[in-house]
């Protein structure tokens, strides 16, 4: 027996570092700020994030493994860190107002949704299944919080309480999963089980559908979405907004990880597999969408139908050297939009009587507020993929990608319910101009506008001049080594 | 210069949109409600000028150049080895586009500030129309399929928005909002075209995928060396690639099966009607198809046959001439004055679509051409009549009534002002504020006053003698009607006779096949139709007698209405010279040269050189002797003339030598498969060089025959004032004829999708059809066929697939079933929770058997 000295090369989780422990001593300044005046502490939350930025922009173009390489700092996970970190900042400034207004203005809320973060970047960068685990409830348990945050919300609380006891559920899977793996393998780090998984024989293989379960759930692919339409309109659509992105990108990102770097030589066996989910989830999630009243419930199938496209790309990633920066360039778009249109949903929203959730609601907007009328437009068009704005770029080389792997069935078919979703989120778009309504609209915090202003015009820059993002989007490569 | 000066092209066009855009309500607003409002109309105009102005300099520089110029604005895609640049072709097939475009548009823009005068939303019109224009100048210059839809897709959105427009129309029709039939139409033609849109993209995709690009010169190329190659999969592929791309095109271009929009699109302001609906957006299908020529062109050489039945060229042209006389069938049972305008549109559409099917580009380009100018004119003409009859009505229902509710009234109907400032009724200050200050109250009141009187200033039945009181509409909608009939000399008959001549050229002289003789008798008949149908509104709207009061109030639009259609009736009575046939064949050779075929005329055989320089570098042409482009430049530089002449900058008369078909030597350099047919790699079927007689004179004689029929017959008895426009049509109570004519109201029923399908949806048709109208049969089709089992399948799936079947799980499926559609979905309890969890796992359980056993 020999014993290797730990390489502890703490500068691959310096954002994560910072992060941390900037939130926990943002729980001590918190003391000092009165009850009324929690907006303080959301306000000051931007600095962790913004610290963690700055420290992840410097690590592009750096590949550096630490924790025995257990740990991997590489464009990939830079380019997904800077995500989250986006991610959070955006929803930070959504909830400030809103989380007040509903009478919750308690910081804990920023703190748990830091926290989270933290779990979602390590989520980027796990090169080993028990990393990976452990980003993952980080990741998760603030958000079962955050999703029953609203106590006095019976909805709220539901969806808190499905979300927690599906996502245990299929976390036991999960593990159970990487128990089968080292079984049959006799290692959790990726690099060891990319070696031995292909002569792993059954024990393997079961290991490697039961991994893929924790992930689909957690991105709520078909048949592991039934959590997600519940779980979003039950809980704050401020949470709903970070979780539908945050947690999502996550989800995907240990997926690819997994998958590319350790499973690359099994794909003949998991594509077919993937390409049929992805399929049914474009089905189900487009057409599901058509009969919503509900927007937040409409968002939430939407973006069950998105997490199909970008499950396209994944599907191709082995087979098309685009298909990660497709995948990555698609979630950039997603991001900005998703969070933009909840954002819009937010503004719209009111805490008593009627919601003001209604699809109903919009009716007339297009005359009393132009411009969040055509903000709200421009983000539908993105969700719906119309030329010049980002999700039409996003959807052009996730096609693309999945034509270059041969998967011409799959793209026919998110063709085919690409057009379908046109009538879904046209219908917000007929409703805010081709109606004539009363609107009883709230004032709309500057906080908020600011994000939907930024998501409006990030849609735009992507949709319009994409070439230099997507090659960012390129280049965010992630290695197999340590 | 082409370089520097082609961006202006999109520049003019959406700084308009965007100057009216922001500022526009304050500049219409200006000094006083709709003050301002000229400013702001003319903002528009003169950026669409000023495009206008662009392509006339790029014409002017192509003149002894063949093109095509790539102009770069910059990367817009950028993929590893995979570029996508934003660049602009600018070759003589765009820069005919471009001209009709902006040249048309621009008078149309004119047209509009007198049409839209004092309409609230005067500044939002037109920043819709500036965008439209940018988003078909995207279109038409785009040098790939790719930026070819941007423009696509753009202009479907402008569309949208303007047939809209009027979405706040507050007259009740039938007991709907007419606001709320605007939008649903808007809503139709949008949902129409994302049908044609996605066989766009799946073209597109199939596209890459063979050959790694968009770009046409890239595509076609490619194309042309696998075909040489002798690629077997090849036609196949090109096969599917045109059908698609037809598809995509009957979506815009309105052809049978999409074409359900157009009609409705009538809602939409006349100006829209004219420009878009008629003039340039309907075309740009027609543009796509004669930009793909070389692909269909190689697909007619490889002769691989869809299903074992047609090749798509012949698809293409079967599709355009059942299309051009079911359309034109259609159109003589309309009453709607804008709706004859509408199904003849499809049906002119489809002259076109037949003649690029059948290999006549040149002849599908010139009829569009041509069509542009007399159908805008006959749609702003008969904008300007309508104006005419709202006034009348306006006039006539203030001193009917002896109260001042003119205000109210006039803001449902749109544009009341126009009426008041043009006559000066009313003081301009009352108006102002009836503009500023309607409400609700007073827009209910309108609508229950508007039930009583159900007269609609677009039914032909209230109108008649309408020359007494609009001389000038008069003049010029006769000068279209008789265009658009195809009657010597003006421009619809050159047009519509050499696509008529070049098949029946093909059947009697060529190896065209069966379906050449079919699309002969098909254009044929359509042709007889438009005739009869344009006699039939000339008569029911210019002469016999008065048939509502409001006619007798009806006066001249005003100026900025008039000029424009002056102008264009001057293209439309000498658009013929932009393609003047040869008289005779001896003609032709004597000026051709040695040669005799169509596209041989280049050179005096150096054609190869000729083309090969206009594909090599914009500078090539320096290559040709002076004897040899000779004739070529000559006969450019006098199409310049033709072309100046028709787009009234010079109206210097015509050089009597190589005037004839000016158009075709324009284009021939853009057309890649002439020069394709000089290598015999496909054989582009001949269009005949000199007039073919007996066509002509056999057309001509049908157009006469049904014209003065029409004139016989069409309200024959009703010359008399005592009939009014209650009265039916006594055309319709002649016992056989009566039948006819209520089977063609009806026909859509009778051909086509019901043909078959009649027995069994007899009974379930007759129902629907009380309820919707008869005319508009395919709504039936398109809503109960298509669109009832989609919702009833997307319902299924949400409800009781996914609640049902997932969500309740195998266990509760039934009752969960039931539960769901009662809608009460909130009321889920935690035992619901394990439902989710039995759906997730049998989930895992699929996964590991597939991984396991698969």
């Amino acid at each position: 027996m020999q014993f290797v000295e730990p390489t502890l090369n703490l500068s691959v989780i310096l954002p994560i570092i910072i992060l941390t422990f900037s939130t926990l001593l943002l729980m001590f300044v918190d003391f000092w700020v009165p009850d009324e005046r929690k907006d303080i502490t959301g306000w000051l939350s931007l600095f962790p994030l913004g610290g963690a930025l700055t420290a992840t922009f410097f690590q592009w173009d750096t590949i550096k493994g630490a924790f025995n390489s257990s740990v991997l700092q590489d464009n990939f996970s830079t380019y997904l860190s800077i995500l989250y970190l986006i991610t959070g900042m955006l929803s930070v400034l959504i909830s400030i107002g809103y989380i007040r207004k509903r009478g919750h203005g308690r910081s804990e809320y920023y703190f748990l949704m830091l926290f989270s973060l933290v779990g979602m970047m390590l989520m980027g960068m796990a090169n080993d299944l028990l990393i990976v685990f452990l980003a993952l409830e980080l990741l998760s348990i603030p958000l079962y919080i955050m999703s029953g945050f609203d106590r006095t919300d019976l909805n709220s609380e539901e969806s808190a309480l499905k979300y927690f006891l599906l996502g245990a559920f299929s976390s036991g899977f999960l593990v159970f999963g990487i128990a089968l793996i080292y079984g049959a393998v006799g290692s959790t780090a990726l690099p060891d089980i990319a070696e031995g998984i292909a002569t792993s024989g059954t024990v393997g293989l079961a290991g490697i559908a039961m991994l893929l379960v924790g992930f689909m759930f957690k991105v709520g692919t078909v048949p592991f979405h039934m959590w997600t339409p519940d779980v979003y309109q039950g809980a704050p659509t401020s949470v709903t907004a970070f979780m539908s992105v945050g947690a999502k990108v996550a989800g995907f990102a240990a997926l690819m990880r997994v998958l590319i770097s350790s499973m690359g030589s099994m794909d003949e066996k998991w594509i077919p597999a993937l390409a049929v989910i992805a399929a049914a989830t474009m089905i189900v999630g487009n057409i599901a969408a058509l009969t919503q009243t509900n927007i937040k419930r409409l968002l939430a199938y939407s973006s069950i139908a998105h997490a199909g496209y970008i499950l396209m790309a994944v599907t191709a990633s082995t087979k098309s050297d685009d298909g990660v920066g497709a995948a990555l360039f698609y979630m950039m778009t997603y991001m900005f939009t998703n969070l933009g249109a909840f954002a819009a949903v937010m503004a719209m929203e009111r805490f008593s009587g009627n919601k003001q959730l209604d699809l109903d609601d919009y009716k007339g907007m297009g005359k009393h507020n132009f411009a969040f009328a055509i903000v709200m437009m421009l983000l539908m068009f993105s969700l719906t993929g119309i030329p010049l704005t980002g999700g039409f770029v996003g959807k052009f080389y996730v096609f693309k990608t999945a034509l270059e792997a041969d998967l011409v069935w799959l793209v026919i078919i998110a063709a085919l319910t690409s057009v379908v979703s046109a009538f879904y989120y046209m219908r917000v778009v007929f409703n805010m101009f081709m109606f004539d309504g009363e609107i009883d609209m709230p004032t709309v915090p500057n906080a908020l506008k600011l994000v939907m202003a930024v998501a409006a015009i990030a849609t735009l820059v992507l949709g319009v001049l994409p070439a230099d993002w997507y090659t960012i989007a390129q280049n965010a490569l992630m290695t197999t080594g340590g | 210069m082409i370089q520097a000066i082609a961006p202006f092209l999109l520049i003019f066009p959406i700084v308009g949109a965007l100057i009216n855009g922001f500022f526009g309500r304050r500049i219409q607003n200006t000094g006083g409600p709709n003050k301002g409002e000229l400013v702001s109309g003319w903002i528009g105009t003169l950026m669409s000028f000023a495009a206008f102005g662009v392509a006339i300099a790029l014409f002017l520089a192509l003149r002894n150049d063949y093109g095509p110029h790539i102009v770069t604005l910059f990367d817009w895609f950028n993929v590893g080895d995979f570029h996508v640049p934003w660049e602009m072709q600018i070759d003589r097939l765009s820069s005919v586009m471009l001209l009709v475009v902006t040249g048309v548009g621009s008078l149309i823009h004119i047209y509009a500030i007198g049409y839209m005068h004092g309409d609230k939303n005067f500044a939002r019109f037109f920043t819709y129309l500036n965008l439209f224009m940018f988003f078909m100048l995207i279109l038409v210059t785009g040098s790939s399929y790719l930026v070819l839809f941007v423009g696509w897709e753009g202009v479907g959105l402008a569309s949208f928005l303007l047939i809209g427009f009027w979405f706040d129309k507050n007259r009740k029709i039938d007991g709907v909002y007419e606001g709320v039939l605007n939008s649903n139409a808007s809503r139709k033609a949008f949902v129409a075209n994302r049908f044609g849109d996605l066989f766009m993209i799946l073209a597109m995709s199939l596209m890459f995928w063979t050959f790694g690009s968009m770009q046409f010169e890239e595509v076609f190329a490619a194309a042309t060396h696998g075909f040489e190659a002798g690629d077997k999969s090849l036609p196949l592929i090109l096969t599917l690639i045109t059908l698609f791309l037809l598809l995509g095109a009957t979506g815009k271009s309105a052809q049978i099966p999409f074409f359900v929009w157009l009609p409705d699109a009538m809602a939409g302001p006349t100006p829209v009607s004219a420009l878009m609906h008629a003039a340039t957006m309907v075309t740009s299908g027609i543009y796509l198809l004669v930009r793909s020529n070389v692909l269909l062109e190689i697909v007619r050489e490889s002769g691989y046959e869809l299903f074992g039945l047609v090749t798509t060229p012949e698809l293409v042209a079967m599709t355009g001439a059942i299309t051009a006389l079911y359309a034109g069938l259609i159109a003589m049972t309309q009453f709607d004055i804008k709706k004859v305008l509408a199904y003849s549109t499809v049906s002119q559409l489809g002259f076109m679509i037949a003649a690029v099917g059948m290999g006549a580009y040149v002849a599908a380009m010139f009829h569009l051409v041509t069509h542009a100018f007399f159908k805008a004119l006959l749609f702003m003409g008969a904008g300007s009549v309508i104006h005419g009859m709202e006034h009348g009505h306006h006039h006539l229902h203030d001193h009917g009534h002896g109260h001042d509710d003119h205000h109210d009234h006039g803001e449902a109907d749109g544009h009341h002002v126009v009426a008041a400032a043009v006559h000066g009724h009313h003081d301009e200050s009352s108006h102002d504020s009836a503009v500023v200050t309607h409400t609700a109250a007073a827009h209910d009141d309108h609508a229950d006053h508007h039930v009583e009187d159900d007269f609609d200033p677009q039914d032909m039945r209230y109108m008649g003698n309408i020359k007494k009181y609009m001389p000038w509409t008069t003049t010029v909608y006769i000068i279209g009607a008789l265009a658009l009939s195809g009657i010597v000399p003006f421009a619809g008959f050159w047009s519509k006779d050499e696509i008529l001549a070049h098949a029946s050229f093909n059947f009697n002289g060529g190896d065209g096949g069966w379906i050449f003789r079919v699309v002969t008798w098909l254009l044929t008949a359509a042709a007889i139709c438009t005739a009869f149908y344009m006699g039939r509104q000339l008569k029911m709207v210019f002469f016999g007698h008065e048939r509502h009061e409001a006619t007798y109030h009806a006066s001249e639009s005003n100026r900025h209405m008039v000029a424009p259609l002056v102008v264009l009736a001057v293209l439309s009575l000498l658009g013929g010279i932009l393609n003047f046939p040869y008289f005779s064949e001896a003609d032709a050779t004597a000026s051709l040269g040695h040669y005799a075929e169509p596209y041989e005329s280049c050179g005096d055989g150096k054609i190869r050189e000729c083309f090969s320089g206009g594909h090599g570098d914009s500078h090539g042409d320096d290559a040709h002797g002076d004897a040899d482009t000779h004739a070529a430049d000559d006969s450019h530089s006098d199409d310049a003339h033709a072309e100046d002449a028709a787009h009234g900058d010079d109206h210097s008369e015509a050089h009597d030598y190589g005037i004839n078909l000016a158009l075709e030597h324009w284009l021939e350099p853009a057309l890649q498969s002439f020069e394709l047919t000089e290598e015999h790699i496909v054989h582009l079927p001949h269009t005949a060089q000199s007039v073919q007689w007996r066509v002509a004179i056999q057309s001509t004689i049908l157009a006469v025959l049904a014209l003065c029929a029409s004139f016989f017959f069409v309200y024959r008895g009703f010359n008399s004032e005592s009939r009014k426009a209650d009265d039916i049509d006594p055309l319709f109570t002649v016992p056989i004829l009566s039948s006819f004519l209520t089977g063609m109201q009806r026909l859509p029923l009778d051909t086509l999708y019901m043909g078959v399908l009649r027995p069994i949806f007899n009974a379930f048709s007759w129902f629907c059809g009380i309820i919707l109208d008869w005319d508009f049969y395919h709504d039936f089709v398109h809503e109960q066929l298509i669109r009832a089992p989609y919702l009833w399948f997307s319902g299924f799936v949400s409800k009781t697939l996914d609640r049902g079947l997932l969500d309740g799980g195998l266990v509760l499926g039934v009752g969960k079933l039931l539960r769901g559609f009662s809608g009460i979905y909130k009321n889920f309890q935690s035992g619901y929770v394990r439902n989710y969890a039995l759906g997730l796992f049998l989930g895992v359980v699929g996964l590991v058997l597939y991984f396991i056993l698969g």
